[in-house]
């Protein structure tokens, strides 16, 4: 069958219908015109004929038919549209005429058989054609009548020249018509085919393009119910293609059988097992097939399936193309139509031979446990028997041990009632040796006023310095008796604090120029005058340090004396004390020791020095009495720092004080040294964060000789606990280290201070990462600056500078 | 500063800091077993941190050298390359064992 496009089909029915309109038009008009030509032929014919009648009037009564001829042929000549012209007599016949020789009788009979007496038109039948007969009597018909005759070829002749003039005018109708058609049918058409595109896409799938059509006619309505069926099935359907991908991508084999049992399709899993392609199989019958490209049984299954409706979970073997037996596990299902009819049989296949494998491995795990299991309870048994024996062991070694801890706890009691009999021996023997001593020494004082030879005057300031030294050393005594019997009494005196550091640094002064040591005094002057304590006591473990810094400070060295203000509010205050030498320092691993009884940390010391080693271990128990705790630096042959706080109730008057109040006494803190000269100097306290113990050592090391109390901490977690307990001028903080890095610890840091209204502290990230974005890290987590390590000394110093005062950086 | 004579090393170190030098050094000699044991044991992560710490701490003792090498060691640590650290310990071991202190 012919395929004509719409496009063509509607051009060419628009040209046929511009046609035949034109073509009705054409006869319409042409008829219209022809009897318009027609009757103003005929008025022409009678208008001739009648001027004809006029004129013949004459020569018939005179009877002059050559006048007669002349005129109708003159007539015929001035109008070459004549036909004819004929005069026929009453009687009926031809007077003149125009035919000439040959007188178309037949023409002329007609005319004269149809003439009436008044005007009127013949229309006559000749050989040539039509021809109009305008018949005018002359004188009502006495005279006889003049005859014009007219051709219709004549008006034919106008009709078609008019119709001529019109052709043109039609072509150009047709013409537009067609192109108009043509235009209209394009845009009609275009959209048709975007349609037609589309829906071309959409059975091949594609779902995702909707249609292009924007126009509002039925088209574009269509167009829009396309797109919006589209959009539904986008929602509710998946292309084919992706049902094929979904189904070869599935590991086990997939058939689609239809119901007479010829093979629809088959998956990819199917050929790989097979080895086959898709179109080997597709088309035939499950009948048809070997047991090297299906499960010999399906067929069977195929059948009871389509009874049944549903075939589940049957185990047969197949053999591959390479002669491989494999376990399979299949089930047929019936897809089925509205009306119930099978349309489909779905087998679906999984190869089962790793399950197969797995089951065959748990068997014979099941039967190994089944042989531990009996084994188990023979070894049950066994070792029942053997832990009853093993218990009754055991009781009597706990029986044993019972004993034993009997007798520990006796042992202990006896030499803790052994250690109180030496105390108080200690403490009796003490009492009794200072009563003779002050008896010795009395007497030295005595015999000083005395006339005496010098070497007597040498022996006596020799039983002078003895008796001295022995009475501190039993005083001393006393002292730790006291402490460890628990009969240490602390008194809650107010007293003068400031007044209590300046008579301490000027007894031990002499002692002091003796070596020639730089001897100083500083106290913050923010630390109240009067607080409430045990002065003498306070007294006690300031002489004890202050004296041991002297004694172990070799000439032309440096001992300092602050105070610092600690945490503070209405009602007390606690006070940091720190006392440094430039002396001979301690050893590391020997600093705990020398805070224990009778123990110096070298042997050689107590030789050198002399001491009955008490001081310090009498110096930190009369200190955590007072409430507080001691802390010792030191580096060998640099020097050493002994810091203690206490925390002092404020005395009534010096509330006032710590409100901001003048107490009138006009005193300022400072450095003072040992003449009295003071310095604007303040000791700063600095809590140093770094893991690593070579660092500490060496921070301490280059900040030895500034004007710092160094507080150390080994990770972020430990600096964030002293943070909390004490007020710092300046942390510098090591960022990598375990437990808590600097940057946490920084940032917590930040949190305490917000969270508690105390003043931002200088945070100083010291760290190895020294890259423009580690540093940018360090001041986000709150940092106010950085050293990168590993740095230099001055470096170190000049950082510290801009935040502390007194820090040598020259 | 680091200047070779003949085969030692000499460096210059403020007498100030004599207490703490010796045991550095000798801490580093240790480092160089630990980090063989380590690098046996797979440890990267824990050579990385020693090498950071040899990096920051080697210039402020005064041993730019032993700093240099702490960067490579911790480089070579992270990437991993048990090749480069390898090759970092031998020059930690060559340098301590050429060094030579000079307090001034």
């Amino acid at each position: 069958m012919l395929r004509v496009s719409l496009r063509k089909k509607f051009i060419a029915g628009t040209a046929l219908l511009i046609l035949l309109v034109g073509g009705a038009l054409a006869v319409l008009v042409r008829h219209e015109l022809h009897k318009r030509f027609e009757g103003e032929v005929y008025k022409r014919g009678l208008s001739i004929a009648r001027y004809i009648a006029e004129a013949a009037e004459i020569p018939l009564i005179t009877d002059n038919n050559v006048s007669l001829q002349l005129l109708v042929n003159d007539y015929q000549k001035i109008d070459p549209d004549i036909g004819f012209i004929f005069l026929v007599s009453p009687e009926k016949k031809l007077t003149a005429h125009t035919f000439g020789a040959q007188v178309p009788s037949d023409v002329v009979r007609q005319a004269i058989e149809k003439t009436s007496a008044s005007l009127h038109r013949i229309d006559l039948y000749s050989k040539d054609g039509l021809i109009y007969d305008c018949t005018v009597p002359i004188q009502g018909g006495a005279l006889g009548y003049v005859h014009v005759g007219l051709y219709e070829a004549l008006v034919t002749k106008n009709v078609h020249g008019v119709l001529l003039k019109m052709f043109p005018f039609v072509i150009c109708i047709l013409v537009i018509g067609i192109i108009a058609a043509i235009a209209f049918v394009s845009v009609i058409t275009r959209s048709i085919k975007r349609l037609t595109d589309g829906v071309q896409r959409f059975s091949n799938g594609e779902l995702s393009e909707v249609l292009s059509v924007r126009s509002h006619d039925e088209i574009g309505q269509l167009a829009a119910a396309f797109n919006t069926m589209i959009e539904k099935l986008s929602a509710t359907t998946v292309s084919r293609e992706y049902m094929e991908k979904l189904i070869d991508s599935m590991d086990d084999m997939l058939i689609v059988i239809s119901p007479d049992g010829v093979i629809q399709s088959v998956n990819r899993a199917y050929c790989e097992l097979f080895e086959c392609r898709p179109d080997e199989i597709i088309g035939r019958r499950v009948d048809e097939f070997d047991e090297r490209e299906a499960p010999l049984c399906m067929f069977s299954a195929f059948q009871h399936s389509l009874v049944s409706g549903r075939v589940q979970g049957i185990e047969c073997t197949c053999r591959t193309s390479s002669g491989t037996l494999v376990p399979l596990l299949f089930s047929l299902a019936v897809m089925k139509d509205d009306q119930g009819r099978p349309q489909a049989i779905i087998c679906a296949a999984q190869n089962i031979s790793n399950l197969k494998k797995v089951q065959h491995a748990l068997q014979q795990k099941q039967l190994e446990i089944e042989a531990v299991n009996r084994n188990l309870e023979e070894i049950v048994v066994s070792r029942t028997a053997e832990l009853a024996v093993g218990n009754e062991g055991l009781r009597a070694e706990v029986a044993e041990r019972q004993k034993k801890t009997e007798e520990l706890r006796a042992a202990r009691d006896a030499a803790e009632s052994a250690n109180r009999a030496k105390t108080e021996f200690l403490a009796n023997m003490s009492h009794e040796m200072r009563t003779p001593l002050n008896s010795i020494i009395g007497g030295a004082e005595y015999l000083e006023g005395a006339s005496l030879a010098p070497d007597q005057q040498h022996c006596l300031e020799m039983i002078r310095h003895a008796g001295d030294s022995l009475l501190v050393q039993v005083n001393d005594l006393i002292d730790l008796a006291r402490i460890e019997a628990g009969q240490l009494e602390l008194l809650a005196e107010e007293f003068n604090l400031a007044d209590t550091l300046e008579a301490t640094v000027q007894m031990l002064g002499l002692n002091a120029r003796q070596k020639q040591l730089d001897l100083s005094l500083a106290i913050a002057p923010d630390i109240p005058h009067f607080v409430v304590g045990d002065q003498a006591r306070l007294q006690q473990v300031l002489v004890n340090l202050l004296s041991n810094a002297i004694k172990f400070t070799d000439n032309g060295g440096k001992v300092t004396v602050s105070a610092q203000r600690g945490q503070a509010d209405l009602h007390a205050i606690e006070v940091y004390f720190l006392v440094r030498d430039t002396g001979i320092g301690i050893e590391s691993d020997k600093i705990d020791m020398i805070f224990e009884t009778f123990a110096q940390a070298d042997s050689s010391i107590t030789r050198r020095y002399g001491g009955s080693g008490l001081g310090l271990a009498i110096s930190r128990r009369l200190v955590e009495a007072m409430g507080g705790s001691f802390k010792v630096e030191s580096v060998p042959g640099v020097g050493s720092s002994f810091a203690f706080s206490i925390r002092f109730p404020l005395a009534e008057h010096a509330v006032a004080e710590q409100q901001g109040v003048p107490d009138g006494t006009g005193r300022e803190g400072g450095l003072k040294d040992a003449a009295g000269s003071e310095g604007p100097l303040r000791i700063s306290r600095v809590l140093l964060v770094d893991d690593s113990l070579e660092n500490r050592a060496l921070m301490r090391l280059l900040l030895a000789r500034q004007p710092l109390v160094v507080d150390e901490a080994n990770n972020g977690r430990e600096a964030l606990e002293l943070f909390e307990q004490n007020e710092y001028s300046l942390v510098l903080m090591d960022i990598q280290m375990p437990v808590m890095d600097g940057y946490t610890a920084t940032r917590m840091i930040r949190r305490i201070e917000e969270r508690s209204g105390r003043r931002p502290t200088p945070v100083v990230a010291l760290t190895a990462h020294a890259y423009e974005a580690d540093i940018r890290r360090c001041k986000e987590a709150g940092c106010d600056d950085h050293i990168a390590k590993p740095f230099k000394k001055k470096g170190l110093l000049r950082c510290l500078a801009g935040y502390l005062q007194g820090i040598e950086h020259g | 500063m680091d200047d070779a004579a003949g085969e030692m090393i000499r460096v210059e170190i403020d007498r100030e800091l004599m207490p703490v030098v010796p045991e550095y050094l000798e801490n580093r000699f240790l480092d160089c077993a630990e980090i063989e044991r380590l690098l046996a044991s797979g440890g990267m992560e824990y050579i990385q941190i020693m090498g950071h710490r040899m990096k920051g701490s080697g210039g402020s003792f005064g041993f730019d050298e032993i700093s240099a090498i702490g960067e490579a060691l911790e480089f070579a640590a992270r990437v991993p390359d048990a090749e480069g650290v390898r090759s970092a310990v031998v020059r930690l071991e060559t340098y301590l064992a050429l060094v030579s202190v000079a307090y001034i």
